[in-house]
């Protein structure tokens, strides 16, 4: 309801100059790399998604550091850096930015995060060994150690992967993507401010930006980060990274020649493609958890890693507002086929983790053949 | 978009050549916002001095009357919400008594390490009526454990000492924007009756867009739509609530709207001038009713609305949705009401956005 008088005169405004071009079907020009230029001067701008993505880096290595007994975690630290306190995470943070994660945290997850910070210092301070019911630390299959919480969650992959889906691919999700970001109305004539981005090209940017890829990606697959390491390490089985970089790459073409059916064909496309890589790797990490805890208890440790890791994703499927697998298959899986408390999974056995992968790909149903293979 | 916002300004000034907005700001001054502030600073006093109290001799019946102390005077903030610009503003007053939901883990980690700034931005969530909500009630309200936490327990006495501090803060606070307004102090009143015009810097200017602002994120989002879910896919979030560990949210939000519809209204001690006699005065329409009384009873609908959600807000979010959501969509026609008809009747420019940038 912002601006509302003025919106109305706004739209209208567009509306007229949509129709200069609608007539001639504007041709794109769509580039090989996410390089796209005005006046000769780069108009892609994502400097704040990449302080996110190196924040999310450097606490994701504070939590590494209590993993091997380096330090002793600290909340309220964990909570400097999640909020970045002072502009450098009350100085833990090796560089400066007024950028910070928490408050691009899907609403509902701030309290998640707030409480796992808690929880790890809690296990940390005990510095106890885990079991069943005891936040501990644990030995991985190379010999290092790690924390995991009561149920067996490892603290360092419920953050990282619990930060993917609750910022990065809520950002993508359910900001840069809807229509208030790059809806057809929104500013894509006048530039924004002093930039040399109109507001939907940057909006644009910015969801790009989150992926985690280099500008010549797939070609350079060197640097990959978060997601963008996940759409690679899928992609001899789903191609992923052809899918979402051309779609990036043609829907930022195509808001350039104000081609809108184009653009948002190409938003139904991120849509779908990250909530692919999504389910995809969370099926990996079941296929890997199946295997090592098959193993025996000499590979229990490397087991909870995997099962953090894919629990993780699988809750990450949440946050997309037109996902195709519903709240409640979510919960049922989480809750039921694989379980809250990791350590009771042996006890029993892992048809729950198979119910868990058949009903990811009931709900995406072109990972039927690669199911085994992820 | 400017031209359009200037076009409907010049609407405006042909529009109202009849009212004079001078005993409209007196009245909203005089017999509003200077007693709401004046209320609010009082009960924040008697708050401190229960505190004291409190600490001086800890057993449930001095934290009883702490507990009402803390409730009386976070109900006087209710009515003060909206005044958020001249003085509010440039305290930042809102933020810094009222920000939730508040952080437990610097809360403990103060008290704990007994080193803090409590004037720090980063502090806000660790102070203010939230920060008492947890300490006098927590997730244990039982009063006997509450005494306990602040008698006997291992970090009993510094405990003691951050509540002090804590009220002490907010006291401070309460008093100072006061002082700003007071004829005795600063006197922002003589400023702001003075600037009669409607553009950004006049009063009305700046209360209207400090009120509905105020309306729409604070009241709307704050104390009903966020808990309920509405910015997150309809996931609720039980401990977005205000005043979550006491669960008195929808006392405070009712209070929160009794205060809207007195600036609304012009109702102080007495009932004075006000928006809608300015509306009245504009024969402002709306599908051909009086704008004026259609938004009085939108803000009675939404107060009964309100009123109508089952305490504790925390559960009915999560098990009973219902009638939250019909409140809220009251909340969202009000807003509407005032951004955009009154706004456009009165030609005032809105002149907040949503920060929502990278």
């Amino acid at each position: 309801m912002k601006f509302f008088f003025p919106c109305l005169f706004l739209s209208a405004l567009i509306v007229l100059s949509c129709n200069d071009d609608d007539d001639s079907g504007p041709a794109l020009q769509v580039p090989d790399t996410y390089e796209f230029t005005r006046n000769g001067q780069s108009s892609v701008y994502y400097g704040g998604q990449t302080d996110r993505l190196n924040q999310t880096s450097e606490i994701k290595a504070y939590f590494q550091k209590g993993d091997k007994k380096e330090i002793v975690l600290d909340a309220e630290t964990l909570l400097a850096m999640y909020e970045n306190a002072g502009g450098d995470g009350d100085g833990n943070f090796s560089f400066t930015s007024d950028r910070q994660l928490k408050d691009k945290t899907f609403p509902a997850d701030v309290a998640f995060f707030e409480d796992l910070f808690i929880d790890a210092e809690n296990a940390s301070v005990a510095g106890l060994s885990a079991a069943n019911g005891t936040a501990g630390y644990i030995t991985r299959k190379n010999g290092s150690t790690m924390l995991v919480d009561a149920n067996g969650h490892e603290f360092t992959q419920t953050f990282e992967k619990g930060i993917m889906g609750s910022v990065f691919l809520h950002q993508i999700f359910n900001v840069y993507m809807t229509d208030s970001r790059v809806g057809d109305e929104v500013e894509n004539t006048e530039l924004d401010g002093a930039n040399n981005y109109t507001p939907m090209e940057h909006h644009w940017d910015e969801a790009f930006g989150y992926w985690g890829v280099p500008v010549d990606f797939p070609n350079n697959t060197q640097n990959l980060r978060f997601f963008a390491n996940y759409s690679n390490g899928r992609d001899p089985l789903i191609g992923s990274n052809k899918m979402l970089m051309d779609a990036f790459l043609t829907g930022r073409a195509a808001i350039v020649a104000k081609n809108y059916p184009v653009k948002n064909e190409q938003r139904e496309i991120i849509y779908k493609g990250f909530e692919l890589v999504t389910a995809a790797t969370a099926i990996h990490y079941l296929n890997t958890a199946k295997e090592l805890l098959g193993e025996g208890e000499s590979s229990f440790g490397e087991a909870l890693h995997a099962l953090s890791e894919g629990y993780m994703f699988i809750r990450a499927l949440r946050i997309s507002p037109k996902k195709r697998i519903s709240d409640a298959t979510i919960n049922e899986i989480l809750e039921t086929h694989i379980g809250e408390n990791f350590w009771e999974l042996p006890e029993t056995d892992l048809s729950g983790l198979d119910e868990a992968i058949d009903l990811l790909v009931d709900a995406f149903p072109e990972l039927a053949n690669v199911k085994d293979a992820l | 978009m400017i031209s359009a916002v200037a076009a409907s300004c010049d609407k405006e000034s042909s529009n109202s050549p009849g009212f004079d907005r001078g005993p409209l700001l007196e009245n909203l001054g005089v017999n509003i916002i200077v007693p709401a502030y004046d209320s609010l600073a009082r009960r924040a006093a008697r708050l401190e001095e229960a505190a004291i109290e409190f600490t001086e001799t800890r057993n449930e019946q001095t934290l009883g009357k702490l507990r009402d102390a803390w409730l009386s005077a976070y109900v006087a903030f209710q009515h003060c919400g909206y005044f958020n610009f001249g003085p509010a503003d440039n305290l930042i007053f809102n933020a810094s008594v009222n920000t939730y939901p508040i952080s437990r883990i610097k809360i403990d980690d103060n008290i704990s390490s007994g080193s803090y700034d409590l004037n720090a931005i980063s502090s806000n969530s660790a102070k203010g009526f939230a920060a008492l909500d947890y300490l006098l009630y927590g997730e244990n309200p039982d009063a006997e454990n509450v005494v306990e936490l602040f008698d006997s327990d291992d970090e009993a006495s510094a405990r003691r000492q951050y509540l002090l501090d804590v009220v002490e803060d907010l006291r401070a606070r309460c008093d100072a924007v006061y002082e700003r307004w007071s004829p005795a102090g600063d006197n922002y009143l003589g400023t702001f009756v003075s600037l009669t015009g409607n553009d950004v810097g006049s009063a009305t200017g700046m209360l209207l867009n400090g009120a509905i602002q105020y309306c729409e994120s604070d009241v709307r989002d704050g104390k009903i739509g966020i808990p309920l879910g509405v910015r997150s896919l309809n996931v609720p979030i039980p401990a977005n609530c205000e005043a979550l560990y006491a669960q008195q949210s929808i006392l405070l939000a009712v209070e929160s709207i009794k205060g809207l519809q007195n600036l609304y209204l012009g109702k102080g001690k007495t009932d004075g001038v006000g928006f809608d006699d300015y509306l009245t005065a504009l024969n402002a329409r709306h599908n051909g009713d009086a704008l004026a009384s259609v938004i009085a009873s939108q803000i009675d609908l939404a107060l009964t609305k309100i009123a109508a959600i089952p305490e504790p807000y925390s559960e009915t979010v999560e098990q009973n949705p219902d009638p939250a959501m019909a409140a809220y969509q009251e909340l969202q026609k009000l807003v509407v009401l005032l951004k955009a008809d009154m706004m456009s009747a009165l030609g005032i420019l809105i002149t907040y956005q949503d920060n929502d940038g990278d």
